[in-house]
């Protein structure tokens, strides 16, 4: 009995990744065209700005109010959220005390419905999946709305949001609520998931990178055959970079996402290209082509069959991943080089840019909302200082941290690469000649931790700001990843969508059935213990399930996201 | 006449009152522990029958009567995981639960000292092992290429992923669960078997019992109370297994033998974070537990002397 | 350091992954406290379990068997997350290390099995002592208590080692970091290693060479949360060994 109470209080990770995605579905901004924009604010070397409107000036009267801000923490290399740098200079800046509430990360959803419950409510709250929504928050009288406040107190974020029409549209609700400040990058981010295929295996046996379904299996034979690998290729359906399917891409459907064909929604893993997908599968499961142990790899010993050189290739793997393997399997391999694949075409000629539809594509909102308490008797200090995320100076703070402790300006452009797209407006000329560029602190830490340990201290936390997804430390192979996986021009992936509470309960009800059933399925047909002909009939069970009631659903959402 | 038999009544109540004084302070600090903190909160049940949303609060949430019990009733899962739920725990009980005892009545014939304390230490060990690492090793033994497999390859069986077997996979998942619980369980055995009175061991001696029937007529008698209680409580918890180490060793394949109630409510938690469903879900399998744990008492109570009341 | 899946074959040796756990500033002081909620936990638990357990054991103590009842109800049912926590709040004992202790003052489990066990000592005993004008106090210390030291150090491991594990209810109860047990800080470090995972997710990158220690940091804080408690065993240990049932004082 006490296991059974305990999933009252679901624990997992996995529920919090589940809230993250609702938090990211559920979008909310602003469509008031500001005219009340910082463009022009410059930026002095000490980081602080002249005056202007959203400028540090606007702080004076908010001397010494104190704000709080409940935000999940953890590190490994910090003891407390008030040892990172950049909450400490924002303090200096603005004179604004934030006392931090730092639920124990893990049980950051739980925490979060406790709090809500309580009825005691910080100023600031990052949203971790509110019951319905954003949108339900502000009818309940939980967060505040924020359409007419943002002109007002927030016009760093108002002008973000006034630069591309599409930013403000997966920032606000159907009905054009704003409700939070979101995570804002005002440039595609490179697609981080796609196959990948031991390079140096490959000229062992004198075979080019395979670029078709047919190079595959060839490529594959040869590295059974030939090399005696036990794993030829890894195949991870429940991977947890599980969004990206290269392979079921190829055939225009997917493993377990709904999809956006110009327009039309349909349900990838019921597309007739799916059946092809399994068909290929099954053939590979048979000749041994594929991990025979896929149905219980998990993430441990599937980077073990990496490393150790039993896998000759990788169906998904995930750029940050390309680091660790390398130095792991260089130490018992030097010659060991994994490189990243475009994903694999139907035909020889076939162009993956144009043929290709499922990737990675990255929307300019990624959610991590930051909302305001309706209770909140500070709402202007606490917009201003939320709204100092999206100047120019922030922006350098959040991505950078503090010049002269964690990054230094120094001589030369900056590389698209390094995310020239992403930096705000203020400061596109001084990109031309010069880049930032992190310190010892961060690359060659005195602590001797790595940068993606250092970068608790700092840099930003993970948190509703305006970013460069590239100001990072990445090895050589990313760079290559990012080129490679981000090649499909038209991508099927759905936009951040809205569900209302109904929709929220149907979902719920029919795609865990639906879901249970397909995975079955799947499963059995690629291991042969279901004959593919049966396809149609598996096709007409999930039909029989409810798949219409959810198609219908995600096109009225999708139509709702198009109109707002 | 009904003040006569009120008045004796008040008597028997104050005379007792006076005699066990003291017994009424310890239970009554006690009870105002359960009163506190296990009564109060009761109340939280009720969002089983709302739709519980936290920012409105438990009173506030709209009741929507017994929709997510219908919900539950009509998914087309649903028989499968009761039916799960319920094997995975007869086997339990069926092998699990009687391990420690002979772990223990085991221990308890060994003479030498060393020995016992080494068995004790090595079987109780595996119990503190994270339930993630146990399941890891699992995964990593009944791996194609595992342990097992090569192993049976020596015997001309072929190799195969046995997670993958869904008729493997009760048996993968009780037999790990006793590999792991099997030292910890034993100790209360252990300690009940330091109760009994050693003269009848000396006496039975003298009068020629040899080992078997000492165990028969002196050691199993001298824990039967403990192993009924325990076995009562047991019965209490048959309609639940832990989802933690089930989501970690199934996998599709295996949904068929291995998908509990606990697992499905997880998986569709993952969906839609929901306190008011998984409350519902709760909420039913305890009044089948609770059934049977009354059912258990009941028998126990009538057959033999134990029971929890 | 290779792992060739899990334990199997480790190609090498090293501490990387204890010095990336004890490193961390939090985990002296996650000691002291997971210490500190053991001993003070498991004494106010013994005191509880020993006084419930007495009192239900004893015959003819009227009403006895509906707080039986009522108590093994409590395994069943309970209200939940939402109100148990707004009941600490209400309490004024959230965020203190009361919050840990009484909340999970007592194990429903571990008092029946308590009670179980005292019923089993001769009525004679307790008798022979109230003649002598003992009274409930006396004989639990006195007599009772004496008698079943294997079931109580069975009880204090119970107890103890579920407090030593425990990490949910600081999770939601505690909001300072200086009073967080050894449990919650290692899941944190967990978790914090497989954020990895999630921060991909949304973020694209991350953790990269700290990926390749997650393997390493699992076992390492697995080893540093155990061996406290297993170097503790073979000190109660010694109260099941057979015969320990001081014989001579039931005579």
């Amino acid at each position: 009995m006490k296991k059974m109470k305990k999933l009252g209080l679901p624990l997992s990770s996995g529920i919090l990744v589940a809230s993250m995605v609702l938090s990211l579905a559920a979008c909310g901004s602003n469509t008031n065209n500001s005219e009340n924009t910082s463009d022009n604010a410059p930026n002095t070397p000490d980081g602080t700005a002249t005056t202007g409107a959203g400028s540090l000036a606007d702080f004076a009267k908010f001397q010494g109010t104190k704000l709080t801000y409940w935000h999940p923490f953890s590190s490994t290399y910090i003891k407390s959220i008030n040892d990172n740098m950049v909450v400490q200079e924002m303090e200096k800046r603005t004179g604004i005390k934030v006392d931090y509430i730092t639920p124990p990360s893990g049980q950051e959803s739980d925490a979060f419905n406790l709090m809500i419950a309580s009825g005691e409510l910080p100023d600031i709250i990052p949203d971790q999946g509110y019951k319905g929504g954003g949108l339900k928050a502000v009818q309940d009288g939980v967060y505040l709305k924020l359409n007419d406040l943002i002109p007002k107190y927030a016009p760093n974020y108002a002008a973000v949001l006034a630069q591309n029409p599409d930013f403000a549209k997966q920032a606000k609700e159907d009905d054009g609520t704003i409700w939070s400040f979101k995570m804002l990058q005002t440039d595609e981010e490179p697609s981080w998931a796609g196959p990948a295929i031991r390079k140096d295996y490959l000229d062992e046996l004198g075979l080019q990178v395979p670029k078709t379904i047919d190079d595959w299996t060839n490529v594959l034979k040869a590295l059974k055959d030939k090399k005696k690998l036990e794993t030829p290729m890894l195949l991870q359906l429940k991977s947890k970079f599980g969004a990206a399917e290269a392979f079921a891409g190829t055939f225009g459907s997917s493993y377990s996402q709904f999809l956006n064909k110009n327009g039309t929604v349909v349900y990838g893993p019921i597309e007739p290209g799916f059946k092809d997908f399994l068909t290929l599968m099954n053939q590979w499961y048979k000749e041994g082509l594929i991990d025979k142990d896929f149905a219980t790899r998990d993430d441990t010993s599937a980077d073990a069959q990496v490393t150790s050189g039993k896998a000759g290739a990788v169906a998904v793997a995930f750029y940050g991943s390309f680091g660790p393997w390398a130095t792991s399997g260089k130490a018992t391999n030097p010659d060991y080089n994994l490189v990243p694949t475009t994903y694999p075409v139907l035909k020889e000629g076939d162009d993956p840019a144009k043929t290709i539809h499922v990737g990675n594509k990255n929307w300019y909102s990624k959610g991590s909302d930051i909302a305001i308490s309706a209770k909140s008797k500070n709402v202007e200090a606490a917009l201003r200082w939320l709204d100092y995320r999206y100047s120019a100076e922030g922006f350098m703070l959040f991505n950078y941290g503090v010049e002269g402790v964690s990054y230094n300006w120094v001589d030369g452009p900056v590389e698209q690469k390094d995310g020239s797209g992403f930096f705000p407006p203020a400061l596109s000329e001084r990109i031309k000649t010069q880049h930032p560029e992190f310190t010892d602190l961060l690359t060659k830490n005195p602590d001797g931790v790595d940068f993606w340990t250092a970068i608790d201290k700092y840099k930003s936390l993970y948190e509703a700001y305006l970013r460069n997804p590239l100001s990072y430390v990445m090895a050589p192979e990313v760079y290559d990843a990012m080129d490679k996986w981000s090649t499909p021009e038209k991508d099927y992936n759905m936009p951040p969508l809205s569900s209302t509470d109904e929709e929220v309960k149907v979902n719920a009800e029919v795609m865990t059935q639906i879901n249970t059933y397909r995975e079955e399925m799947v499963y059995k047909f690629i291991m042969g213990e279901e004959p593919i002909d049966d396809f149609d009939q598996y096709v007409a069970q999930i039909k029989k399930m409810g798949i219409d009631k959810m198609i219908k659903i995600t096109q009225d959402q999708l139509e709702r996201y198009n109109n707002r | 006449m009904i003040v006569k038999t009120h008045n004796r009544k008040m008597n028997i109540l104050k005379t007792d009152f006076k005699k066990n004084k003291y017994i009424y302070l310890m239970v009554s600090i006690v009870v105002a522990w359960y009163i506190i903190f296990a009564y109060i909160p009761m109340y939280g049940v009720i969002i089983a029958f709302k739709d519980f949303n936290p920012g409105r609060g438990i009173l506030n949430s709209p009741w929507v009567g017994l929709d997510h019990f219908k919900s539950f009733f009509i998914d087309p899962n649903f028989r499968r995981v009761i039916t799960n739920t319920f094997l995975i725990n007869i086997y339990d009980i069926l092998w699990g639960f009687p391990a420690p005892i002979i772990l223990a009545l085991l221990m308890n014939e060994v003479r030498s000292k060393i020995f016992k304390k080494t068995v004790q230490n090595l079987t109780y060990l595996p119990f503190f092992i994270s339930i993630v690492v146990v399941c890891g090793i699992i995964i990593d033994f009944t791996s194609t290429n595992g342990l097992i497999n090569q192993l049976l390859s020596h015997f001309g069986v072929e190799k195969t992923n046995l997670l993958a077997n869904k008729d493997l996979f009760r048996t993968i998942f009780v037999g790990s669960g006793i590999w792991q619980g099997i030292g910890w369980g034993s100790i209360i055995y252990l300690a009940a078997l330091t109760n009994i009175d050693q003269q009848q061991y000396e006496a039975a001696t003298i009068d020629g019992a040899g080992r078997w029937k000492q165990l028969l007529h002196i050691t199993l008698p001298g824990i039967s109370s403990t192993i009924m209680i325990l076995l009562i409580l047991r019965m209490g918890s048959i309609m639940s297994v832990g989802f933690e180490k089930i989501i970690l060793l199934y996998n599709p394949l295996t949904y068929d033998t291995a998908d509990v109630i606990s697992s499905y409510v997880y998986r569709r938690g993952l969906l839609n974070a929901d306190y008011s469903y998984s409350t519902a879900i709760g909420l039913l399998n305890s009044l089948i537990n609770f059934f049977f744990l009354i059912g258990a008492n009941w028998l126990s109570k009538k057959y033999s002397e134990n029971s929890l009341w | 350091m290779q792992h060739e899946g899990i334990l199997l074959k480790p190609l090498g040796f090293t501490w990387k992954g204890y010095s990336l756990v004890l490193n961390n500033p939090n985990i002296s002081i996650g000691y002291y406290n997971t210490v500190y909620y053991v001993v003070v936990g498991t004494l106010i638990s013994m005191i509880f379990t020993c006084f419930g357990g007495y009192a239900l054991s004893r015959k003819g103590v009227l009403f006895s068997k509906y707080i039986l009842i009522l108590i093994t109800i409590t395994m069943f049912f309970s209200g939940g997350l939402i109100p148990f926590y707004l009941l600490v709040k209400d309490l004024g004992i959230y965020d203190t290390r009361w919050a840990i202790i009484l909340p999970s003052a007592i194990s429903t489990w571990n008092l029946i099995i308590m009670r179980t066990s005292f019923m089993q000592i001769p009525e004679s005993l307790e008798e022979s002592a109230k003649m002598d004008g003992a009274n409930d106090f006396t004989v639990l210390f006195r007599i009772i208590l004496p008698l079943s030291m294997p079931i109580i150090a069975v009880m204090v491991l119970f107890y103890g080692v579920a407090m030593w594990n425990s990490w949910f209810n600081a999770a939601i109860f505690l909001r300072d970091r200086s009073t967080f047990p050894l449990q919650l800080i290692l899941r944190e470090i967990l978790i914090q290693n497989d954020k990895g995972s999630m921060l991909q997710v949304q973020n694209g990158i991350s953790g990269q060479a700290e990926d390749m220690y997650r393997a390493l940091i699992q076992y390492s804080t697995i080893v540093i949360a155990t061996l406290p408690i297993l170097v503790a065993y073979p000190f109660l240990q010694k109260y099941f060994v057979k015969g320990i049932m001081v014989g001579s004082l039931k005579g």
